[in-house]
């Protein structure tokens, strides 16, 4: 079976409170490989911004547990990202907080 | 009797002849309503009826602090009091540092009676209280007040309550400004500037008594976990801790919570940015008393630039929200907005809302430039709002009829510009999300103070994995915390409402009802009994806040207000938030006020207490005084909107 | 010779006059039946233009209530402004706050070394 092609899709991440602190900005566009979710946004995270990952996803720990990943998308009311593996799509805007 | 926690006295200052005098504080009514927000009302309730105009003589200003303020529980809290010029209860806490003096002078509950006939301002120190010719304090800011309170008396640590220009003009909705720019009571400052009493000032070096310390201590340890940066499990502690409400900015534009354009729209771009704040105006930490968080509160300056120089204290309010509500992008306006207001006294939401108002009004030319003094007046015109909120501060032209308050500016105005003016019971509303969050919205429209989110806040779970499962809720959490369903929200908002009132009585800051604290009063009993030397256990300390809500709702009640004034505006209920496709509230409005009503005990046609409701709380004063006004025959609907 | 180790200021900037320090100080001297910040052994000074708070020690006698080692006062200062430690340690640390609120506006408001989340210097070109 032939994989298809990755094709990159853009997300829009905003940093706000403790986390733009962790992060030194407040909002920046990431090229994510189709297809993409949360987990894969916080490899990309946590190798820009070593120690990231943890915050959200505590080793052995309850993901998002003492933070949260809003997403807006496609001008639908947003919701909360829960699970690491929710997929993501091209123009997601996400505010980690 | 000895006291702990309760200084046990209470101090009445009479302004028409002078007469100062203290009393015993009821023991009956302090274990009844613990302090602060619910022994305000308890007195309100006993001296001010309905007979009483809000402009009146017989109308009282009651400032109270409670049995933990002074410890480091109470955390400066004041409430003030008063009936509101709409005769709701004119409610309001501030912070700081005033009521602990109060507390260390000895008082729980300062009592202001009659009017002066010229300004005065009262002194408290210690057993040292008098009046004070006023006449080179009034006209002036509440900046310059303290100041020269300060420098008068000598006292460095004195702090002040003062009213500014808005209150002494009686703008609707004035507020009593504290030292360090806290302030709260609507509508007191209005009550406040008509009994012409410019300023109180208080200091205090006595104690606060501890029943129990070993006991005190420990749960104060246990409490301050909730809050320390190393073992707090709730996300808003850390981010909180330095940003404050500012941080809430992007959340509420994510959310689709922000009422940019007067609510005509849930997303705003650019929204102003809590980092840049942090990083251009913050200067250093500045705290109420014993704040346990680093730096809710933050000294700001403008250190250049437009309003270069400008400088003041901000904490939660999260002051850059109103610019989205006026449409500007600019720290510099909305940081000297928020000047000006705590330099007058002006209530926030009442400038920003009802500029708001005007400007809808301006594009969709409902009113024109023969209304505005000239102006053009049109989202996003960063300098027409600050002139409009100065024409407000000092009744100038068209500042005039902005000063009534929206919704009064809104019935002279008429031509349907009443569905614009964002108000509840006659109260500008605040920057609290309703259709994407509804039991905020049934928690606005039920409010005995008009539009006030202290009462119920916050409104959120902590992390349901972090919830026992052994935990005996009076919700279901998993219902009751959708956001856009009206199931169980009769008991989440009754829940959210007496147990805040509990926080707002004993006092502490409502910041503080975080994670765990939010749900489990447990913490929150154990602080009080180890206090006072109370020993009730948790039914009969959540019974306390139940007894307060309903003898404040018996308050408005008495007053004329009804079912129909527990309202939200118009557009919350028939306009979707387009922006994030959220629908208009609708009729579930009226349904989760039914399930709310009928929850509480009261009448689902009228809103009022049942007689069994009120007995069963020991309000039999209430029940009597109800009977001999004919409230439960009364016919009338309400409608003071 | 050990260095002396004491209750001192890292800077009044990092003061936020909440007065913890005063108001549980006089906890302890009234043996815990209650708070009186009058009669503690440490004031904050409020400068009358409200510029600074200045804490002033005056506490020459070992804390009757320590945490982990520190004074109840050092304890309970949500900034960090208060430290119990020798001149050489306070030195290094104040030097250490100095760069990092440089580097990022948030260490305006509490020392680095109470700040317990990763952070990195504050790129302000982007903002």
């Amino acid at each position: 079976m032939n994989s298809p092609q990755p094709a990159p899709i853009h997300v829009f991440v905003k940093y706000v409170g403790r986390i733009a602190v962790m992060t030194g900005r407040v909002r920046e566009s990431i090229a994510l490989d189709e297809p993409a979710n949360a987990d894969h946004l916080l490899d990309v995270m946590e190798q820009r911004y070593p120690g990231f990952r943890p915050v959200f996803d505590p080793p052995g720990g309850v993901f998002n547990l003492t933070t949260a990943i809003i997403c807006r998308r496609g001008g639908q009311p947003s919701f909360s990202i829960v699970d690491p593996q929710e997929p993501l799509k091209d123009g997601d805007v996400l505010t980690f907080w | 009797m000895s006291w702990h926690g309760w200084a046990g006295r209470v101090l009445r200052v009479d302004l028409a002849t002078g007469r100062i005098s203290t009393e015993e504080l009821s023991m009956q009514k302090a274990r009844d309503f613990i302090g602060c927000r619910g022994l305000n009302v308890a007195y309100l309730y006993d001296e001010v009826g309905p007979e009483v105009g809000p402009f009146d003589q017989g109308n009282k200003l009651i400032f109270g602090a409670g049995p933990l303020e002074g410890t480091p529980i109470g955390m400066g809290r004041v409430s003030v009091l008063t009936k509101h010029p709409n005769r709701f209860l004119g409610e309001g806490g501030a912070g700081g540092h005033w009521s602990a003096e109060l507390k260390f002078a000895g008082y729980d509950l300062v009592i202001v009676e009659n009017k002066a006939e010229r300004p005065v301002w009262l002194l408290i120190v210690d057993d040292k209280v008098e009046l004070r010719d006023a006449s080179h304090l009034w006209g002036r800011d509440t900046k310059e007040k303290h100041a020269i309170v300060r420098e008068e008396t000598g006292i460095a640590g004195i702090h002040v309550a003062s009213v500014g220009m808005a209150g002494e003009n009686l703008a609707a909705n004035a507020k009593v400004q504290f030292t360090l720019d806290h302030s709260g009571g609507k509508g007191c400052g209005t009550i406040m500037g008509d009994k012409k009493l410019a300023a109180v000032a208080v200091k205090g070096s006595g104690m606060v008594s501890v029943a129990h310390g070993d006991r005190f201590l420990a749960a104060y340890r246990n409490f301050h976990k909730t809050f320390d940066l190393n073992t707090t499990r709730d996300a808003f502690v850390p981010s909180w801790s330095f940003n404050s409400a500012n941080m809430l900015l992007e959340l509420f534009n994510e959310n689709g919570w922000v009422h940019a354009h007067n609510a005509q729209m849930g997303l705003f771009e650019p929204m102003l940015n809590d980092v840049e704040y942090m990083d251009k105006y913050v200067v250093r930490p500045e705290s109420s008393f014993c704040c346990p968080l680093p730096a809710c509160g933050r000294r700001y300056e403008i250190k250049e630039g437009l309003f270069a120089g400008t400088t003041g204290d901000e904490r939660e309010v999260g002051f850059a929200q109103a610019a989205p509500i006026v449409g500007i992008h600019s720290y510099p306006h909305v940081i000297k907005f928020r000047d000006m207001c705590n330099r007058a006294g002006l209530d926030e939401d009442q400038a920003m809302y009802s500029i708001a108002w005007a400007m809808e009004c301006y594009e969709r030319g409902v009113i024109n430039r023969s209304d505005t003094d000239g102006m053009e007046l049109r989202f996003g015109d960063a300098d027409a709002f600050l002139t409009m909120t100065d024409k407000i501060i000092r009744r100038e032209g068209f500042g005039d009829i902005l000063a009534l308050g929206v919704a009064e500016a809104a019935k002279r105005i008429g031509k349907g510009s009443e569905r614009f003016a964002l108000s509840i019971k006659g109260k500008e509303l605040e920057r609290m999300p309703q259709r994407n969050g509804y039991q905020m919205a049934l928690g606005l429209a039920v409010s005995e103070g008009g539009p006030d989110h202290t009462r119920w806040y916050p409104p959120y779970p902590p992390n349901p994995k972090t919830i026992p499962a052994d935990m005996d809720l009076p919700f279901d959490p998993f219902k009751a915390f959708k956001t856009r369903s009206p199931d169980d929200k009769g008991r989440l908002v009754r829940w959210l409402y007496d147990s805040r009132a509990i926080v707002e009585s004993l006092p502490s800051c409502v910041y503080m009802i975080r994670a765990m604290l939010g749900i489990d009063f447990r913490p929150w009993l154990e602080l009080f009994n180890s206090c006072t030397g109370e020993n009730g256990d948790l039914d009969d300390f959540i019974q306390k806040g139940t007894r307060i809500v309903n003898l404040e709702r018996a308050y408005i009640v008495r007053e004329g207000f009804r079912r129909a004034d527990d309202t939200i505006p118009r557009r919350m209920l028939e306009e979707p938030v387009k922006e994030h496709n959220i629908p208009p509230i609708g009729d579930n409005l009226e349904i989760m006020k039914d399930d709310y009503y009928q929850v509480r005990g009261w009448d689902k046609e009228t809103a009022i207490p049942k007689e069994e409701t009120l007995l069963g709380l020991g309000l039999g004063n209430v029940v009597e005084d109800f009977k001999r006004r004919g409230i439960w025959e009364s016919t009338e609907e309400g409608g003071h909107e | 010779m050990s260095a002396l180790i004491k209750i001192a200021v890292v800077s009044a900037d990092l003061c936020s006059g909440c007065r913890s320090c005063e108001t549980w100080c006089s906890f302890v001297l009234a043996k815990g039946r209650g708070f009186r910040p009058e009669e503690s052994r440490i004031h904050i000074e409020t400068d009358p233009q409200g510029v600074l708070n200045i804490p002033h020690i005056n506490c020459l006698e070992e804390c009757q209530l320590k945490h982990e080692g520190d004074p109840i006062c050092v304890e309970m200062c949500p900034t960090g402004c208060l430290i119990y430690t020798d001149d050489e340690d306070l030195e290094s640390k104040r030097a250490l706050w100095e760069q990092a609120r440089q580097d990022q506006p948030l260490f305006r408001l509490i020392v680095p070394w109470k700040y317990p989340y990763p952070w990195r210097p504050l790129k302000r070109d982007e903002l």
